[in-house]
């Protein structure tokens, strides 16, 4: 499947094509299992289209599904502290131990906050500041990320909880 | 043209939510996924309104089993493992009675793609040659789009088993209707 589809290697490719360019019967063969493979491959698009043209409403979906996990599972609490160690083993492993920890201790003295004094009513202000000191380290998209991962583990601080 | 694998965009929502299950970083994963899901159950021969039941149930399942899912490459192979088990389950439900409700019988995709005048028949016809495995496997990899990786984790089966067996679907159909012209 790998000749047919082209992803073969260049040396095998270009051994087994030596071959296929020299025998009649395997150049007969190869060119009808392709026709086979783009006949479906084309098929499948047009399927595919065929049924994304229905139109589905999936924010109505989600609604719906959210209820039910609200309703059955509801999202655990967490405290600030477990946020800020969620937020270092997330985000550690794509920009370093050392980055993270000097990015949290620059977003704290930018926003004037000791560690002990975050809480869920300004854990947000401490991650655009951290977010911003990621971006200037890393990178826009890094920054963006960041800001994502913090944003997400804030939705489930407790309210009222503290570092 | 294929959809490839996990595009980045999906990767980091499915990163973001593996990280953190929470209703926010679901939400996310689920605008991304569940039109891939509703097709897959549409492909089989479910119904819209019985595709998008299915397709919730296994969106729920997957927010219940995140735990399990070893390597973000793999979230949409492991989602429809999901899809899979979701529609063994209802048939098996269904199987007591007479029809199956939402599903069309003997040959689902033949009878449902036959009501759809948007959907070809052509390989609807072809499949019926086809084992029941190889119309699994082709419709993993032609249909859903799915990359052989993917396929194998999803089917767990060796990628080159996929591979082989899909081949070997394609020289059937070479053998019974010659070139796909015919």
């Amino acid at each position: 499947m790998e000749y047919i589809e082209g992803t073969m290697d260049a040396a095998d490719r270009a051994r087994i094509g030596q071959h296929v360019s020299a025998c009649v019967e395997c150049s007969s063969t190869l060119a009808n299992l392709s026709a086979w493979h783009e006949a479906i491959a084309s098929e499948g698009d047009r399927l595919r289209a065929a049924m994304d043209a229905q139109p589905l409403d999936t924010e109505r979906m989600l609604r719906e599904c959210l209820q039910r996990i609200t309703a059955e599972l509801p999202a655990p609490g967490r405290s600030v502290s477990e946020a800020l160690a969620a937020l270092r083993a997330l985000l550690a492993p794509i920009f370093g131990q050392g980055t993270v920890t000097a990015a949290v201790n620059q977003a704290l003295r930018r926003t004037g906050l000791a560690v002990s004094a975050l809480s869920a009513s300004n854990w947000l202000v401490f991650i655009k500041a951290f977010s911003a000191v990621i971006s200037e380290i890393c990178g826009i998209a890094a920054g963006r990320l960041a800001d994502l991962a913090g944003i997400s583990l804030g939705s489930s601080l407790l309210a009222g909880g503290q570092a | 043209m294929r959809r490839p694998a996990l595009t980045p965009d999906e990767l980091e929502v499915v990163y973001l939510f593996l990280a953190n299950p929470a209703p926010q970083t679901f939400s996310a994963v689920y605008r991304f996924f569940v039109p891939q899901v509703v097709r897959y159950f549409r492909s089989r021969g479910c119904e819209h309104s019985l595709a998008e039941d299915l397709s919730q149930e296994t969106m729920l399942a997957a927010y219940r089993l995140c735990g399990q899912v070893k390597a973000r490459e793999l979230f949409r192979a492991w989602l429809f493992q999901i899809a899979k088990n979701e529609l063994l389950q209802h048939i098996r439900s269904m199987s007591r009675r007479p029809r199956y409700e939402g599903i069309h019988e003997a040959g689902p995709e033949i009878s449902a793609i036959r009501t759809d005048p948007l959907i070809p028949l052509q390989v609807a016809e072809w499949m019926q040659f086809l084992s029941e495995e190889e119309r699994e496997l082709v419709r993993l990899r032609y249909m859903d789009g799915m990359e052989y990786h993917e396929i194998a984790a999803t089917t767990e089966t060796p990628q080159g088993t996929v591979q082989w067996k899909i081949f070997q679907a394609l020289k059937k159909l070479a053998a019974r209707f010659g070139s796909p012209g015919k």
